[in-house]
């Protein structure tokens, strides 16, 4: 009876620890599109990745490599009429859950503008991507889940308008390394604002 | 060959009771019936079967060919709703890379300008 009990509560324990790997967008953002001009909203899971991978031409080769392990892709993306529509409020939910387990590698303040980027460490690899880019009038969210492979993403430079060199010199990868002009320390991802 | 109907009522008036035996008198067929009855049920089958074998065969062709288009029509439906699920897919992927894209392409242009300034 006891292991029984001691395997369950292992395996709830191993489940929580996945979920909360698990990066959902907040309500709090989801409710700014009425407020925006212009709003994409993308959430592609990973059949739907899989099927879009089927209909790549063959000058999309790339692409189709690149999205074929990965599980969902979600992008939420603003433009606002006016300043003030949304507020770091709004995107702190998101940062809380990015406290867990991603590390914030490049932040970058320049005015009104403040881009964060974070990674998910799976193994050797990168298991997750999550930028978070904020101007005065506009706000954007991209969460990639699932193995990416950055090097991979810089070489569709000139394809998508992806420069390469932007990869940071994580899980191994032979490319260039930005410098990082206020780089988070690694590991934490603890809000520094 | 003659039958006489039994049971009657004792108590039935003798005049009804003669005239339901009349009535009721096992009568032989005519002559020729049988054979008459014989002919005909042999005749008839032989002309519904020619008719009615050309309906059937023309009935189960309509409903094969049916059967087979609406099976071709749901497939050739299916296959473009799935076409059209792939393409926007497509295009969802493509949007995705090129907004994340141009977020990154934004850091590092930030971050050459803030190196370049440092040297």
């Amino acid at each position: 009876m006891r292991s029984i009990l001691a395997a369950g509560m292992i395996t709830l324990a191993v489940q929580g620890a996945a979920f909360a790997q698990t990066i959902q967008i907040p309500d709090r953002i989801e409710q700014l599109a009425p407020k925006a001009k212009e709003s994409v909203n993308i959430t592609l899971d990973g059949p739907l990745l899989q099927l879009a991978g089927q209909f790549m031409g063959a000058n999309e080769q790339q692409v189709k490599q690149l999205i074929s392990n990965l599980k969902a892709i979600h992008v939420r993306n603003f433009e606002f009429e006016r300043e003030g529509q949304f507020s770091e409020a709004d995107v702190e939910p998101l940062r809380a859950q990015l406290r867990s387990g991603w590390s914030r590698i490049v932040e970058s303040r320049d005015g009104g503008d403040h881009i964060e980027i974070y990674v998910k460490q799976d193994r050797q690899q990168i298991g997750g991507l999550v930028i978070i880019a904020s101007e005065r009038k506009e706000l954007s969210i991209v969460h990639i889940d699932g193995p990416i492979d950055l090097r991979q993403l810089s070489l569709l430079g000139g394809h998508l308008g992806i420069p390469a060199g932007i990869v940071p010199n994580i899980g191994g990868g032979s490319s260039r390394p930005a410098p990082e002009p206020r780089t988070a320390p690694q590991g934490g991802g603890k809000d520094e604002n | 060959m003659k039958h006489e109907p039994a049971g009657i009522d004792d108590d039935l008036d003798p005049a009804v009771e003669d005239a339901l035996r009349r009535a009721l008198r096992p009568v032989d067929p005519p002559p020729g019936f049988a054979d008459r009855v014989i002919r005909r049920a042999s005749a008839r089958p032989s002309h519904v079967t020619a008719g009615g074998r050309w309906l059937a065969r023309l009935a189960t062709a309509a409903a094969l060919v049916a059967a087979v288009s609406a099976g071709l029509w749901y497939r050739a439906g299916q296959e473009e709703r799935r076409r059209a699920e792939g393409e926007a897919a497509k295009r969802q992927v493509l949007l995705s890379l090129e907004i994340t894209s141009t977020r990154l392409r934004a850091v590092q242009m930030k971050i050459n300008r803030q190196g370049e300034s440092q040297q």
